[in-house]
């Protein structure tokens, strides 16, 4: 690569600075002036009539960088951003454009650590509901377009003898996340949609289920022993050893829990296959 | 050369558009551009559509990140992704922007200009084939909208993409919208540009609409095409005879049949210039 001032490089660097500056243009340039002289004037590298002409066109960079990534993350968290209204999101997003600018080739992937991100910002002091409802929103999204798989049907499992259930075990869709939650976001998030304002957040922890069944995206908090249950069989767990860590918990109300939870995976489409071992 | 591919006049597939697809099919519409990236996830609503597009009509991949002017390296799991894409979908062709995207390992999504210097000229076209290998495909490449140009640039912008086709030996995507924006952006004749594009090289032709700001026109992609982008679409074939083409909406679309009239008004213009009405 050529070492003058003009290089691919060398200029592709001052562009990128000046346009995700996230004051604008020209305050970017006054900052960025004293670690490169030669990016001022900008009018010595970029063709234009005059000073105030080249920063008006970088500017139109600038604002497609910040506005297209704002739209971006509004689509990932819409009720996020309609709780903390537009002029807050604005600030978030700026926010947290400085720590996340996006490393991925599609921006579908910009909002990824928003739900980390969010924990330590201010306006949790406001909404302390923030963190547990971006985690909502991102595995809503996440789920949205995992891979397709075909939900098992209970007929299928029909002709499995009793003596073999114990080893049975089972695939679970790609379309399933379980997040674990400190504040009521479900209620929020139900609010928001239905228009109304929205409860006031007090701690509860409890888990959730955020699924795909066709094309659509469901939450739903998770029954008793569900959480650990799902993860276990997503880790290979046979339906044995589900039911025995069941029944340290629950003791003899575990053959039911787990056939309860059985028929609730299989309503709502989680399960995609089953296996034995070889006879 | 480009070997040319008579698909008619397409559309984009955009995500307003998902359900009436789902429930009527295409209903008419000879071809889809499909924003790659958009399916690079894999399942879920946006393949179902696809799927059913695909069964029904010609798709074409259109991307907007490969960052063929970019000066990090190649991004290998964003071209994984996409040889993944075109090998499940079967496009006719695949498609990017011949700009910059990103810089040190972030990403602006968006397409930002290159200089029209020989060092860019060279830096491009090594890329260019390095993708086309990697693809096992020639690539069509897409002039951009733009707002600044710079003082490195020694050759025209039509110069310059006239130039990477020829020796990456790859496609041209030339968008008539865009060369009529940066034409009136940079003062320079768009009669000129679309003049000195080798025929032999255009695969596509994009049509869209954009916004007049005052002291510059913007690449909005909002709207019916514009009188003077029609204007300059008639010259286009007029020199280069029937050719694929694709007209954008992007922002406030409409529902379905109005942008599928607007491709089959291109269709209608394209019949009157090359029977001579």
């Amino acid at each position: 690569m050529a070492a003058s001032a003009d290089s691919l490089l060398h200029l592709q660097r001052r562009f990128f600075s000046l346009i995700t500056a996230p004051q604008g243009v020209a305050p970017g340039l006054r900052a960025l002036a004293g670690q490169d002289p030669g990016i001022a004037p900008l009018h010595g590298w970029i063709d234009a009539s005059d000073e105030a002409a080249a920063i008006e066109r970088l500017d139109v960079y600038a604002d497609m960088y910040f506005f297209r990534l704002l739209e971006a993350l509004q689509h990932d968290y819409p009720k996020l951003a309609s709780l903390v209204g537009a002029a807050n999101f604005h600030n978030l997003v700026t926010d947290y454009l400085l720590v996340h600018p996006s490393r991925y080739a599609s921006i579908r992937h910009i909002g990824r650590h928003l739900p980390e991100f969010i924990q330590g910002h201010a306006l949790t002091k406001t909404w302390p509901e923030l963190p547990d409802l971006a985690q909502l929103e991102w595995a809503r999204g996440e789920v949205f377009d995992a891979a397709n798989a075909t939900p098992l049907e209970a007929a299928e499992l029909a002709t499995i003898q009793p003596e073999s259930w114990a080893e049975l075990r089972f695939g679970v869709i790609p379309a399933v996340r379980i997040l674990d939650l400190q504040l009521p976001a479900d209620a929020v998030w139900l609010a928001i949609e239905r228009g109304e304002p929205p409860p006031q957040a007090t701690a509860e922890p409890f888990s959730m289920v955020v699924f795909r069944n066709g094309l659509i995206a469901y939450h739903r908090r998770a029954a008793q022993g569900e959480a650990a249950a799902l993860r276990a069989l997503r880790a290979g767990s046979s339906f044995g050893e589900l039911c025995a860590s069941l029944e340290a918990e629950h003791g003899e109300a575990a053959a039911p829990i787990a056939f309860s939870l059985l028929k609730l995976w299989l309503d709502d489409g989680l399960l995609c296959s089953f296996c034995l071992p070889p006879a | 050369m480009w070997n040319k591919i008579p698909l008619g006049h397409g559309i984009g597939l955009r995500l307003p558009h998902f359900s009436h697809i789902l429930e009527h099919g295409v209903q008419g519409v000879a071809w889809f551009e499909v924003i790659s990236e958009n399916f690079f996830e894999p399942g879920g609503r946006p393949w179902t559509v696809l799927e059913r597009v695909r069964q029904e009509a010609p798709v074409v991949l259109h991307g907007v990140s490969l960052g063929i002017g970019n000066t990090d390296p190649l991004c290998e799991d964003y071209l994984d992704d996409l040889a993944r894409l075109a090998q499940r979908i079967e496009p006719a062709w695949v498609s990017d922007h011949l700009c910059w995207g990103g810089f040190g390992g972030h990403n602006a999504h968006d397409l930002l200009p290159l200089p029209y210097s020989e060092e860019a000229l060279a830096h491009v076209v090594a890329r260019v084939t390095r993708v086309q290998e990697r693809l096992s495909r020639q690539i069509l490449l897409e002039n951009v909208s733009s707002y600044v140009k710079f003082g490195a640039s020694t050759l025209t912008e039509w110069e310059f993409l006239s130039e990477v086709a020829r020796r990456a030996d790859c496609g041209i995507l030339l968008d008539v919208n865009n060369v009529f924006v940066s034409a009136r952006n940079h003062g320079f004749s768009a009669n000129t540009y679309v003049d000195a594009i080798p025929a032999d090289r255009i695969g596509q032709l994009h049509l869209a609409g954009h916004t007049d700001r005052g002291t510059y026109l913007f690449d909005s992609h909002v709207g019916p095409v514009p009188d003077g982008v029609w204007e300059l679409y008639r010259r286009v074939v007029a020199r280069i005879g029937a050719t694929a083409t694709l007209t954008e909406w992007d922002e406030d679309i409409p529902d379905y049949e109005t942008v599928a009239a607007e491709a089959r008004t291109a269709a209608r213009l394209e019949s009157e210039v090359l029977s001579g009405r």
